[in-house]
């Protein structure tokens, strides 16, 4: 009888644990106390859901199985969980950057202490261990119970986990970005699952620096196309089609991947951050396929310059050694030599109101005026080129447009201490875009043999850049096409990147990070830098 | 004098325009120049094939036209023509059918053709396959009936002109165009009567759609002093320098309607059709001659609504004669010759040669002849 009692509660202990937490994924909770680790490096603040049924949301049973993470990614289940964890949201201790993404780990009956990662996200999408060993080239062995940030655990295993990371979170935003609405941690759950289920046959994706590494990435990228939501393919389909788009980022992501493998223990925070930062995939696809679909030409051409972008700090880190213009001040010469052809402007007026007012067409002699000033000293590395941007858009309903570049455009000191920016005379372009008022015509104007070799030293008195020929020059070539483009007038907004170049404002706050996309016809040419906003006003 | 030199000079423009827009054409001419014993030769339908073949037949041939051949200098029709290698026509065709039961016959054919424009040379491959279905036998004044349906078109991997091609508001100095076919499904009803034992006739009636479509348009021009490839891109024209140009765009898309050119409407256009006719047929110990008349309209979307809204010439009907002469110099084994006659360039039979830069040209009257040998089982 005595023995009987005794089974009577611990039945119903043991129905009451069925109840809270059996079910579902088969994995019932445990009610010994399950700590953690969630990891990305670790995560402050997370949510951990104990999956019971499977569903990877809170509800249903779920309902009562979710804890928090602490300042080092700890966290417990005073009741024990054994069903597969689901980590979302929280701040990443080291970057401090919102994770936005979804963390897996299976199920785990009978183990104390938990990891969630990328890599376990991998076990959670149906990898084994020795295949993710194979395909990151990883010697360490129980990833299920590895914390990759832990100083015991090893610094190959941080960078490939981190790695890992950047891939499966840059290409979910960039898909989320070609489809507006989407939901970022649905769709990084059903990138991570691509990356699984290809990495498992694939073991070249995070190895070295390779064609045949960009290669897997891209067929990553293919792969997590087709395994997300309809609405991708079909975006993409318009844009051009996955194969163009994977060998559009493949690069960028494979050189975000390279610098993190290289990362030492001491720079992988601060490298985490600049390419988590960084948007420059998504923002510069976006904006190249509403241009124009992705075509082969423009893909390759677009990831030579994604490459670069991707891995640039955004922002800008701010010196104080740098360049800027003495008052943030520029003036406008439209070369009429009348007394009243020269008009101040500063910076804030440029970008309120009217802007800059410009007589249209431009005089040849039209020129931008203004004084270089040095804060400290700029550093300028031998061999440094610029590229320069400019874009000019109708705000009056019309879908007038003006964009212009040139690039590599040597900066050097002079010996005097000025700053000489000349256009070489070889293997620059200089190329400007078009479009009609109603849209309808599109026009590009190769002007490089017209700036080739020209000269500008820079100084802290007066400085002259004419422009009223180029402007010209460019307008006309552009202008066999555009009957209406000498009457062109009102107000346009005009957005100035220039990259490779150490300019701030003269108060030494930096300027805006920009990416700015030129259409050249065939492709697209892309500009990340620091940028500026105004307008300019044309009168006739 | 004034009042006399502006029509004069009125004249001379529409000449000069005219003569352009002809050597313009002189791609499509070529297509137009086309003919043939088209894909049906639907001339010389019958509801008895049988009387052709008791099980089938299989028959191959050659089909000509050149200025040797144009005995009746049908060709001078067309000045561009007369004395030169365009419209000069070779092709070779396979016809076959088979009785699958009594009453019941399928049929199929090939055809290549190879024409001379005036300065290129086309290839196009045409095909057919129908179906016939005999429901009624002749009863006395009755005539035996049948019922015909088809699927037939002509393809090309590609065509082009070397020579300059007029378009509104420009001239292309080359054109390319790409998988150019049309395709078409026809119905005919069919009623033939024997009068004698050695003499039918027919009477006949169809109708069918038609759909052209083509892949990609390209060419090239001088606009503004610089040479262009030309891309026709949907109704878009994208060009790209071929060679640096300082007095031009580098690149430039405009909508083909800035020359007015709706390039999807008039190159790949759809349409209904109309046809009716008859043929008789005299058997005489191993000779059968067949004669055969036939009547053609189609109402085309959007493309005759352009060409007449540019006050030019619209061609949507043809009449076509054909006459046949077969000799069965062996149980089995026919030799014969047909000559086959056309109104109208046979548009007919090659849809596809037909829009608003090539219609000007099927004004052209056509002949064309064939030889070859008929295996009957």
């Amino acid at each position: 009888m005595q023995f009987k009692l005794r089974l009577i509660p611990a039945a119903a202990v043991t129905f009451l644990m069925v109840a809270c937490g059996g079910g579902g994924g088969g994995s019932p909770a445990v009610s010994t106390v399950t700590s953690g680790v969630a990891t990305d490096g670790h995560l402050n603040a997370a949510t951990v859901l104990c999956d019971v049924d499977g569903t990877g949301v809170v509800g249903g049973k779920n309902y009562t199985t979710t804890t928090t993470t602490d300042g080092t990614g700890r966290f417990s289940f005073a009741q024990g969980c054994s069903a597969a964890l689901v980590v979302t949201g929280g701040t990443n201790a080291d970057t401090n950057l919102p994770f936005n993404g979804v963390l897996k780990a299976p199920a785990d009956a009978g183990s104390a202490f938990r990891v969630v990662s990328p890599l376990t996200s991998l076990l959670a999408a149906g990898m084994t261990e020795a295949q993710i060993k194979t395909s990151l080239n990883l010697s360490e062995t129980n990833l299920l119970h590895t914390d990759p940030a832990a100083t015991s655990s090893s610094a190959d295993i941080l960078t490939k986990t981190l790695a890992l990371q950047q891939l499966i979170q840059k290409t979910a935003e960039l898909l989320v970005g070609l489809t507006p609405g989407s939901n970022l941690q649905t769709v990084y759950s059903q990138v991570a699952f691509a990356f699984a289920s290809l990495s498992s046959t694939n073991s070249a994706l995070l190895g070295t620096p390779t064609a045949a590494n960009i290669q897997a990435i891209e067929a990553a990228v293919m792969a997590s196309v087709s395994i997300a939501n309809k609405a991708v393919g079909t975006a993409l389909t318009t844009a051009g089609g996955v194969p163009n788009l994977a060998a559009a980022v493949g690069p960028a992501l494979n050189a975000q991947v390279q610098l993190l493998l290289a990362a030492t223990p001491t720079t992988i925070a601060s490298v985490t951050t600049t390419v988590q930062q960084n948007t420059a995939i998504t923002t510069t696809i976006i904006g190249a396929i509403a241009i124009a679909p992705l075509t082969p030409t423009s893909a390759t051409d677009l990831s030579n310059s994604l490459a670069v972008d991707a891995v640039a700090t955004v922002p800008p880190p701010v010196t104080t050694n740098y360049l800027s213009l003495a008052g943030d001040a520029i003036s406008y010469d439209d070369g009429t030599g009348f007394s009243t052809a020269v008009t101040s402007y500063t910076m804030a007026s440029f970008n309120t109101g009217a802007g800059i007012t410009m007589k249209w067409p431009v005089a040849d002699t039209a020129a931008i005026k203004f004084t270089l000033s040095e804060n400290g000293t700029a550093v300028l590395v031998p061999g440094q080129t610029l590229t320069a941007g400019v874009s000019i858009v109708d705000t009056s309903g019309g879908l007038g447009q003006i964009s212009a570049y040139v690039d590599n455009v040597s900066v050097t000191r002079t010996s005097a201490g000025g700053i000489q920016i000349q256009v070489p005379t070889t293997g620059a372009t200089s190329l400007a875009y078009g479009v009609s008022g109603d849209g309808t015509i599109k026009a590009v104007k190769d002007f490089s043999s017209y700036v080739s070799g020209v000269s500008n030293t820079l100084t802290a008195t007066a400085n002259s850049i004419g422009i009223g020929g180029v402007v010209n020059y460019a307008v006309s070539g552009l202008g066999t096409n555009f009957s209406s483009m000498a009457t062109l007038n009102g107000k346009y907004k005009v957005t100035i990147v220039v990259k490779n170049l150490p300019l701030q404002h003269a108060d030494g706050t930096p300027f805006a990070p920009m990416t700015l996309l030129v259409p050249t016809g065939t492709s697209v040419k892309s500009i990340t830098g620091v940028g500026l906003e105004g307008f300019i006003t044309l009168t006739n | 004098m004034l009042k006399a030199t502006i029509p004069l000079a009125q004249s001379l423009k529409k000449i000069v325009r005219r003569v352009e827009r002809k050597q313009a054409y002189g791609l499509l001419f070529a297509l137009l120049a086309l003919p043939v014993t088209a894909a049906p030769l639907d001339a010389f339908l019958t509801a008895q094939p049988e009387q052709v073949a008791p099980n089938g037949y299989l028959e191959a041939g050659v089909d000509k036209m050149n200025e040797q051949l144009d005995f009746f200098k049908i060709r001078d029709s067309n000045t561009l023509a007369s004395g030169t290698q365009a419209g000069d026509y070779q092709g070779a065709h396979l016809n076959g059918a088979w009785r699958v039961k009594e009453g019941m016959w399928i049929t199929g054919s090939l055809m290549q053709r190879n024409l001379n424009g005036l300065a290129d040379t086309f290839h196009f491959n045409s095909w057919r396959a129908s179906g016939l279905y005999k429901f009624k036998e002749a009863d006395g004044k009755i005539p035996a009936m049948a019922v015909r349906l088809s699927a037939w078109g002509n393809y090309a991997d590609e065509i082009g002109s070397s020579s300059r091609v007029a378009v509104p508001g420009a001239i292309l100095n080359t054109v390319k165009l790409t998988n150019p076919s049309d395709r078409q499904l026809q119905a005919d009803l069919i009623g033939t009567w024997q009068l004698t034992p050695a003499t039918d006739m027919s009477l006949f009636m169809g109708v069918g759609n038609t759909q052209l479509s083509y892949g990609d348009l390209s060419g090239t021009a001088t606009l503004n002093g610089c040479n262009y490839q030309l891309s026709f891109i949907g109704n878009t024209v994208e060009g790209k320098t071929s060679s640096p140009c300082s007095t031009g765009a580098d690149w430039f898309s405009v909508p083909s309607s800035k020359y007015g050119v709706d390039v999807a409407k008039e190159l790949g256009w759809r349409g209904n059709f109309v046809q009716f006719g008859a043929n008789a047929a005299w058997r005489s110990g191993p000779w059968t001659l067949r004669g055969g008349y036939l009547f053609y309209a189609v109402q085309r979307e959007a493309v005759d609504d352009i060409l007449a809204s540019r006050g030019w010439t619209v061609y949507n009907q043809s009449q076509n004669l054909l006459l046949e002469a077969n000799y069965r110099f062996h149980p089995h084994l026919t030799a014969y010759a047909r000559s086959q006659l056309s109104s109208t360039m046979f548009f007919n039979e090659m849809p596809v040669t037909y829009n608003t830069f090539s219609s000007d040209l099927f004004g052209t009257r056509y002949s064309l002849f064939t030889v070859g040998l008929r295996a009957d089982f």
